[in-house]
This record gives structure tokens, C-alpha cells and sequence, in this order.
């Protein structure tokens, strides 16, 4: 018989899905986009501008070594820069007063407060694990709709962004003098950002953030920061807990602005705002507190057991980057 | 689908970043995922597997390539194999037919009795290797064009026709032989 033939006459007869059977994929699908959307939030937020990843964690020391940047003076002479400078430095001596020195703590645990645009407030948890992945608990995942609550999700390796990622002893390998710690900022992030003026405020406010930086680190990254062009204080403001600190802001180019709002008194970073081009607020996080912690909370069951690794498709070993150069 | 709604090519270079945008290739492919999986394992367990395939590939989605052709297809199908395969691999293998396959053997047996071909579609379909069976069926059973089958197996389009002419003879013959007996 013609083998064509048969494969006609054999092949499966077929009844399409009912909508129920659509609706329950569905529900799956978006329950599982819900995490897969923490996860890249997540990582986003702390690594926002990283364009190199662990590969580089060895580097800082030879670059520290090895490479001496232009360190830029303060900032010129124009008052408002003079200003803002006088707060951040105000900050860091402050910060230097402050207890600690976290280099053996087994988690670094930060409560905050985010919010995109004028959308709701979400509380988040974050503990970041020394020799062990971290985990994120966020308040948005309670919208998971499929298998139950699932609010806390597992974190990759905890890096931290100098310019080049760095781990938690890498972190605290990092200079404590504002020069050798600036120098090593800017080679870490060479060529990264749209200037290396605005990727080096990126990355001190990124350390100053959710980091357990000692407070050593603290004071010289402040200090940094004054040394940054283009900084103006905007005065004395309350954050969104309600708690009064001085705001300095940063013109992005390309992308509005950035406001720190910190505690002069203790150098502590209270809040940070991102504005977009049109004035208007993008995000927020508004810090609660950080402080070390012995354990972290387990993370929830993240998926039904269909979604292990393992069924990727066969051969399929396309580099991670999607074909867009952001995603890389 | 409107005219202005992106290309599939779009939504799998957004994925990575904005896994929402799995959504919309769910509506546009759920129910042809759904014919794939139902072709291998009757519609019961389609109807349970097709919320993995989807779960799948929004966790698979780093390691997404688009096919040349444009479409998402070749690649949620690929993923939908692996679905399939894990799903059998929990189960006896078939007695008589390929074991350790994507196809559910049994499934196809149950529903050959009115048809009274089944020692012929078993001659034909073990005298193949597996990666000829795969294309074939791919070809045969579920549609695809020899390019799509080779984007679903992760091998090039010269290998899949390769495979595909090279197993037609080979079952044909089989099935020659068997007639005339």
C-alpha cells in the first residue's frame, strides 16, 4: 500500500481545546509570567546599567592596580554643584560614624518601598546571600492567580555592580579612599552608560542602595558621588515614609532626572526617585532599612513540576540575548 | 489578528525582558500547540499539557530563537516534544511500537481497531530510525513544511529532507514487501 496512504488513513482524528481548557492554560501562562516578571524586575533593579556580569568579579583588584582614570575635580565652580557637593560629603562623614562592618553576615536584608509612576505602593523584602543565592519577596506577587500564593522567589548568585560585578568579599575588597575607590568605579564601568560622569553616579547610588556596604565604603562612595558634575541640591524635603532629609538631583541624559533623598545626619540613602523627560515620576524605592540578617525565608514553590529546565527545546543552545542589544 | 498587532519575530526578541509578552503568542498559538500535542497523546492529556508548553517557554524564553520563517511555531513545538516526551517517559512503554518517543503509541493503537491498518503503520514506522520517524510524522501527521520539521528538531532544513526522503523509501518498501506476501 502507498505510504501516503496510510499516513492519511492513520492519522490522529482531532477535537480543538474548549474554552475552559483555554482558560485554565491561559491562568497558568499568566501566573507563570507574573514571576518570570519579578524575576527580570529583579535583576533589572539591581543591575540596571550592568553590561558585564560575573565574568568580571576577579578584575576590580588588577583594575585598581593596573588602571588610573582622570579623577574629575569637584565638580567646577558653580555654586549649586559646590552645594550639592557639601551635602554629600556631609553624608559620607556621617556615614563613616555609623556601627558595622558586615563582611561575614550571612544575608544583607533590605525592606523598601516601590512604585511605578503613580500606580500603586509595593512593599519589598530582599535577602541577598552572601555564599548562597538570595531571595525576593514582593508584595505583587500575591496576584498570583494559579497553584496558590506565591510571593517569594529565588534570586540568582548575589553580584553587586562596581562598574565590574563584584560578589560580597569583592564588595568589601573595594577602596575605602574616595580617589582609589573612584578610580576603580570608572575603569569597572569604562564604556558602559551614556558618560562616564552619569554611569559612575549609577553605580555609587546602586552600592549605597542594597548593599552591605561597610561603613567605611559608605562614607568614601558618598564622597564619590560629590565628586560627580552636575549634582544640585533641591533643599530639604520628607520622603514617602515621612521622613525629612536633604534631596540633591541628577540631570540623565536622555532619561529625566535622578533624585537621592539621605539622611545627612547618619548618611543614610532614604530614597530614590527616578523622574522621566517629562518631569513626571517613573519609579521610586524608598528604603526602610537594611541590616544583616542570619537567615532568609524559604522561597515559595515557584512552578508546577512541567516547568523544570529540562524541557527546553532539544539543541537549542542560542546565547541568552534575545537579539536585542538591551537584553544583554 | 490585526494589522498593526507585531510579528511573532517582535514578540520573541521582547520576551526575554517582557515575559508578557508570552500572552499574546498564547492566543495566537494555543490552539495549534494544542493540535500538536493532541496528534501525540489524544486529546485528554493535550488538554492537561498545554498549560505546561506555555509555562515552559515563558521559563525557556532566554534561550528563545526565532525561526526563519518568522513564526514562534518551530520553537513552542520544540518545546511542546520535550512536554510530551517527559510526559510518557512516567508511563510502561508500549508493547510493539517505538519506545522512548514523543509519540504515545498506545494512543495510536487504541484508535487503529475500526481501521484494521495497524500491522501496516507498525511495519512502516518501525522499519525508521527515530530521526526519520520524527520528521516524517512531523511532515505527515502534524503539517509542517520540511524547514519547520528541521526547526522543531534543531537541525538544518538539507538534513531534514535528507531524512525525510531517505525514510519514505525505506517505509515504502517495507510496506511493498509486506503487500505482497
Amino acid at each position: 500500500m502507498n505510504l501516503d496512504t496510510l499516513l492519511d488513513e492513520t492519522a490522529p482524528t482531532y477535537r480543538p481545546p474548549s474554552d475552559a481548557v483555554l482558560g485554565r492554560a491561559r491562568a497558568a501562562l499568566d501566573a507563570q509570567i507574573r514571576v518570570s516578571e519579578q524575576h527580570v524586575a529583579a535583576v533589572a533593579r539591581r543591575s540596571r546599567r550592568r553590561r558585564r556580569t560575573v565574568v568580571a568579579i576577579a578584575s576590580v583588584a588588577a583594575a585598581a592596580a593596573l588602571v588610573v582614570a582622570p579623577v574629575v575635580g569637584l565638580g567646577g565652580s558653580r555654586p549649586d554643584s559646590a552645594q550639592a557637593a557639601a551635602v554629600l560629603t556631609a553624608a559620607g562623614a556621617a556615614a563613616a560614624e555609623q556601627p558595622g562592618g558586615w563582611s561575614d553576615a550571612a544575608y544583607w536584608h533590605v525592606v523598601s518601598e516601590q512604585q511605578d509612576g503613580d500606580g500603586p505602593a509595593y512593599h519589598r523584602e530582599i535577602w541577598l546571600g552572601r555564599l548562597v543565592p538570595g531571595v525576593l519577596e514582593d508584595a505583587r506577587l500575591e496576584d498570583h492567580r494559579a497553584g496558590g500564593p506565591v510571593r517569594t522567589i529565588p534570586l540568582d548568585a548575589t553580584v553587586f555592580d562596581a562598574g565590574a560585578a563584584v560578589d560580597w568579599a569583592g564588595l568589601y575588597a573595594l577602596p575605602t579612599d574616595p580617589d582609589a575607590l573612584e578610580r576603580v568605579l570608572r575603569a569597572g564601568s569604562a564604556g558602559a552608560g551614556p558618560d562616564p560622569d552619569t554611569e559612575l553616579w549609577v553605580v555609587v547610588g546602586d552600592l549605597l542602595r542594597e548593599t552591605p556596604a561597610s561603613p567605611q565604603l559608605r562614607a568614601a562612595l558618598w564622597d564619590v558621588a560629590a565628586r560627580v558634575p552636575g549634582v544640585t541640591v533641591v533643599g530639604t524635603v520628607q520622603d514617602h515614609a515621612g521622613r525629612t532629609g536633604k534631596a540633591v538631583e541628577r540631570t540623565m541624559p536622555g532619561s529625566g532626572r535622578e533624585r537621592l533623598i539621605l539622611d545627612t545626619s547618619d548618611g543614610r540613602l532614604l530614597e530614590q526617585v527616578d523622574y522621566g523627560p517629562s518631569g513626571g515620576a517613573r519609579y521610586r524605592q524608598t528604603i526602610l532599612s537594611q541590616g544583616p540578617a542570619a537567615t532568609a525565608p524559604a522561597a515559595d514553590p515557584q512552578q508546577p513540576k512541567s516547568a523544570q529546565p529540562s524541557v527546553s527545546p532539544d539543541g537549542d543552545t542560542a546565547p541568552a540575548c534575545g537579539g536585542t542589544p538591551k537584553a544583554c | 489578528m490585526e494589522d498593526d498587532a507585531p510579528s511573532d519575530d517582535e514578540l520573541l526578541s521582547r520576551v526575554r525582558l517582557h515575559p508578557g509578552a508570552m500572552a499574546l503568542l498564547f492566543e495566537r498559538h494555543a490552539r495549534a500547540v494544542h493540535r500538536f500535542l493532541a496528534r501525540r497523546t489524544g486529546p485528554d492529556a493535550a488538554d492537561d499539557l498545554l498549560s505546561e508548553v506555555f509555562v515552559a517557554a515563558t521559563s525557556a524564553r532566554e534561550r528563545v530563537h526565532a525561526h526563519e520563517s518568522g513564526s514562534a511555531l518551530p520553537w513552542l513545538y520544540g518545546i511542546a516534544r520535550n512536554v510530551v516526551r517527559a510526559h510518557l517517559r512516567t508511563r510502561a512503554a508500549p508493547v510493539g511500537w517505538p519506545a522512548l518517543d514523543d509519540m504515545d503509541w498506545q494512543a495510536v493503537d487504541a484508535r487503529l481497531d475500526a481501521l484494521g491498518r495497524r500491522e501496516e503503520l507498525r511495519r512502516a514506522v518501525l522499519a525508521l530510525t527515530t530521526d526519520e520517524r520524527d520528521v516524517l510524522l512531523l511532515v505527515a501527521w502534524d503539517g509542517l513544511t520540511p524547514a519547520e520539521a528541521a526547526a522543531v528538531l534543531g537541525i538544518t532544513p538539507e538534513a531534514a529532507r535528507a531524512r525525510l526522503s531517505r525514510g519514505r523509501r525505506r517505509a515504502q518498501t517495507v510496506l511493498d514487501t509486506y503487500s505482497t506476501r
